[in-house]
């Protein structure tokens, strides 16, 4: 009877004595948690200074900001360089038109209108110039607009 | 003598046309013709090149990504059209100084139809 109690204390013994290895096993992470967080925080500490110093030799806007900025700037001229070609294409369709008209106002296609309206269209898409011509075509073919003797050259 | 029997068989093949290039194949004489119901004009450009008369024309011209054709017959009846089609661009460009040239037109002066024909048809320009 003294020996089987014996044995089962000896158990019992080497059972505790595996769940206090496990409880400090366990707790050895997170003891080293709070350590990471602090190196952590001191990393943040020494960017922000390292940012601070470098904006106040250099006199200028950080990295973040300077793109920030440099983005709507960028952006504004493209704006504008496509209000130009817009306006230039416009600018190009209207000409174009008007020298169509004045011939038909006249009833005769000039080797000066031809010269003129092939320098307006020269600048525009294929789809466009071709309209433009086309009118002329329409009002030669319903016998509006007369070519002169001229107007064949470009 | 025998000086003279060369002369003679010289002048004898010159007056029967031995040695001479003799050209055959069928050829095509489209003056231009313009079909104003159909809306449409065609003629051979070496043809109309060589024809006597001073009034026929028949040509196309291209900006590059636009071009037009026009034809004028002997009547002084002038037709036209423009395009800027892929398709019609890609064929006026094809065109040479021996080409067969067709063009259609729409009412509001744009090319329906280009057709091209390149080959030994047309006669070349004298």
């Amino acid at each position: 009877m003294n020996r089987i109690a014996a044995v089962v204390i000896a158990c019992l013994g080497v059972m505790t004595a595996f769940l206090i290895y496990l409880r400090i096993a366990e707790r050895a992470p997170a003891a080293s948690s709070p350590g990471e967080a602090e190196i952590i925080a001191r990393l943040d500490r020494l960017e922000k200074s390292v940012a601070q110093l470098a904006a106040t030799r250099s006199g200028a806007p950080s990295a973040p900001d300077s793109a920030s900025l440099a983005a709507p700037a960028a952006g504004g001229r493209a704006e504008l360089d496509g209000e130009v070609a817009a306006a230039a294409h416009a600018s190009a369709i209207r000409e174009g038109n008007d020298i169509v008209d004045r011939a038909l106002g006249v009833g005769q296609w000039t080797a000066d209108d031809v010269r003129a309206l092939a320098e307006s269209t020269a600048t525009l898409d294929g789809e466009t110039a071709a309209a433009i011509h086309a009118r002329v075509a329409a009002a030669i073919n319903s016998d509006r607009l007369k070519l002169a003797p001229s107007g064949l050259r470009p | 003598m025998k000086r003279k029997t060369t002369a003679f068989a010289i002048g004898a093949a010159l007056a029967l046309g031995i040695g001479a290039s003799v050209y055959a194949g069928t050829h095509t004489m489209f003056p231009v013709t313009i079909n104003d119901p159909a809306m449409f004009a065609n003629g051979d450009v070496s043809f109309v090149h060589n024809t006597p008369d001073v009034v026929q024309y028949l040509y196309c011209e291209s900006q590059g990504t636009s071009a037009r054709c026009v034809a004028r017959n002997l009547a002084l009846l002038v037709r036209t059209c423009s395009t800027a089609n892929p398709a019609h661009l890609a064929a006026i460009h094809s065109i040479g100084t021996d080409s067969y040239v067709h063009f259609a037109w729409n009412a509001a002066g744009q090319c329906t139809l280009v057709i091209v024909r390149n080959g030994s048809l047309t006669v070349p320009k004298a």
